[in-house]
């Protein structure tokens, strides 16, 4: 408990002091092969030097939340900092039975309605994809990031990222990259206000969101 | 065994809320006016020895339709249970289990494989989704659907593998399931005699159904019983069904099923209860247009008899429905034509089979708070029935209509 105290005034006393530091907006837009912008992308923004990163995601913050509303995980995706711990609550008044067979944590969970579970924690980073053992057409994904700068992308394709000047791996991600999209990196170096786009070099494959329509008129 | 599984069941349930490791209890009682209107008073219910295709009686009003609670949770990890116990005031017993089952479902990458052990109804209808196999739509379900509710209850295993199209990034979802079971000889009694009817009256376990007597016009009084349980194994062999059900996103859902229960039609028990070699195909689909409106259709085709050509009774059957159901906010309406037919195959003159018919079903359902549903049916059917005329003077064709105001409870 003393311990933990003492970590929260130095992440506290750290980011008074770091105030002056976060002086760069980038500013990214994410487009497709077609130039279509893409909403619900990650991006992530992975400093060439580790050492200039603020303290790992602090194992206090529960605060990240997968949850499961109306047969469905909300939100879809999930974008957390390496180690955080997860919290999966369940809205339904039904059991789900999640689980993940991913690399980067595998895991599984009877949530019960009204019951709740211990939150999990994401000590790699990576993609975990989620299912539910019950209800098959469920899917969802947790993407953990090994650094505090990361954003999905609005309705525009547009995330903005706050941080230190400095050199960076700037990279995105979604369950929905082709080949030809995945793993990619952009090198970039941010000295005050950047702008930047990111162009796929394909389309994202179908996004199959009708497989959110479902209703309580089924038996399975 | 069917009796052992379901107090193990029972005891499980209790064992299961004594430590309340987990529990989901859903329940619906429902009650309503009912006004039937039949040009005949011979046409009241079968279960009170008349030849009607309705289940309740002319001079019925007020009346407690159903009362029914599921219950399911988990025994150990994969392994869950599901219970629905159910009370009629109607019919032979009033208190009852409908379905008492396990289920294996073990987390797996990619197929997933699911065992299913106990009393059930094989997973082919589309329109008894609801609570305890009850219809969300309407309140007496399609004639397909009456008949399974009343004479088609296995007891048994059933395996079954699901390709979820989510994970494969594909939009169709494929699930095929085959099943050996016990039980379910007496499966087509109904459809030969009484003809097919509508209703929501679901059998219970080591229930009779009784039906008129048809049989006192023959040669020999009480030549076959008039009654059937719907579990009963009267031959000892093994019946089997296998399904294929295809999905497309959540938007189209169609299933095929081929039931066969494998009877001995000359097999036969002290009381003259002879297996009826029965087997169907039944092919059901759902498509919603949009999340407002969508349409429901099922076709049955079988054939079900017993005894000898010349002195027992052979049967080819056949149904179907479709169905238009509508949501307006809390409102929902739906709208079904049924179609029916019982061609009698055999060469026993004395004992006639043919029946045919058809209704339309309108109903509102509107739900007004998590616990109340309110609603009202209007159900229209006309039945030509052969051996209605065995009595005197009885015609063979008839006209049923009922109104319903009903007013569902639900915990």
């Amino acid at each position: 408990m003393k311990k933990s105290f003492i970590a929260q005034s130095v992440i506290l006393v750290s980011s008074l002091f770091n105030i002056g530091v976060y002086a760069a907006e980038l500013s990214v837009t994410v487009t497709d092969s077609k130039n279509r912008l893409l909403p619900n992308i990650v991006v992530y923004a992975e400093p060439l030097d580790k050492s200039s990163m603020p303290n790992e995601a602090a194992p206090l913050d529960h605060s990240a939340v997968m949850d499961q509303i109306h047969k469905q995980f909300v939100p879809h995706i999930l974008v957390v900092q390496k180690s955080s711990w997860v919290n999966f609550p369940n809205s339904d008044s039904i059991k789900h039975h999640v689980y993940s067979f991913s690399p980067a944590k595998s895991f599984e969970l009877r949530l019960y309605d009204g019951g709740k579970a211990k939150p999990i924690q994401f000590e790699k980073a990576g993609e975990v994809v989620l299912g539910c053992n019950i209800h098959d057409w469920m899917l969802g994904y947790i993407y953990s990031v090994d650094t505090p700068w990361f954003a999905k992308t609005n309705k525009q394709g547009a995330v903005t990222l706050d941080l230190p000047d400095g050199d960076y791996q700037l990279k995105y991600w979604s369950p929905l990259l082709q080949n030809a999209d995945k793993d990619k990196a952009i090198q970039l170096t941010v000295k005050g206000d950047k702008q930047q786009t990111i162009q796929l070099n394909d389309e994202l494959l179908p996004a199959l969101a009708d497989y959110e329509n479902n209703d309580e008129l089924t038996d399975y | 065994m069917i009796k052992r599984l379901t107090s193990f069941l029972t005891l499980a349930l209790f064992c299961n809320t004594a430590f309340s490791r987990s529990i989901e209890l859903d329940g619906i009682v429902e009650v309503g006016y009912v006004d039937a209107a039949y040009d005949k008073n011979w046409l009241n219910s079968w279960m009170e020895g008349g030849v009607g295709v309705l289940r309740f009686n002319e001079n019925d009003t007020l009346e407690l339709s159903q009362a029914l609670i599921e219950a399911r949770g988990d025994l150990i990890d994969d392994l869950s249970y599901e219970v629905v116990a159910q009370y009629y005031p109607d019919g032979d017993q009033h208190v009852g289990i409908s379905q008492a089952f396990l289920t294996y479902a073990p987390l797996s990458r990619g197929l997933k494989h699911q065992l299913k052990l106990g009393l059930f109804y094989p997973a082919m209808s589309l329109e008894n989704v609801d609570t305890g196999w009850t219809s969300p739509y309407t309140y007496s379900f399609s004639a397909i659907n009456s008949w399974l509710a009343e004479e088609v209850r296995v007891a048994g295993l059933e395996w079954s593998v699901t390709r979820s199209g989510r994970q494969y990034h594909s939009p169709h979802s494929f699930t095929f399931s085959a099943a050996l079971f016990k039980g379910n000889d007496p499966a087509g009694t109904l459809l030969a005699w009484r003809g097919w009817a509508l209703h929501n009256r679901q059998t219970s376990l080591n229930e009779r159904v009784y039906f008129a007597d048809y049989f006192q016009f023959g040669m020999f009084d009480k030549a076959f019983p008039d009654h059937l349980q719907v579990t009963r194994e009267t031959d000892g062999r093994f019946g089997y069904y296998a399904g294929i059900n295809w999905r497309y996103l959540q938007q189209t859902d169609v299933r095929l099923y081929y039931y066969n229960n494998s009877a001995d039609p000359l097999a036969v028990e002290s009381n003259w209860q002879y297996a009826w070699q029965n087997h169907f195909l039944s092919l059901a689909v759902q498509h919603k247009f949009n999340r407002n409106f969508r349409i429901l259709a099922q076709w049955m085709d079988g054939q079900t008899g017993m005894g000898t050509y010349d002195g027992g009774v052979y049967t080819d059957f056949t149904s179907w429905y479709l169905m238009a159901s509508y949501q307006w906010d809390k409102h929902r309406f739906s709208a079904r034509f049924d179609d029916f037919e019982v061609v009698e195959t055999d060469a026993n003159p004395a004992d006639p089979n043919d029946s045919h018919g058809h209704s339309i079903t309108l109903a509102w359902r509107y739900q007004y708070s998590p616990q109340w549903n309110l609603g009202a049916e209007w159900l229209h059917v006309n039945s030509d029935n052969e051996n209605r005329t065995l009595w005197r003077n009885w015609q063979a064709a008839h006209r049923q209509q009922q109104v319903m105001l009903m007013a569902q409870f639900r915990f």
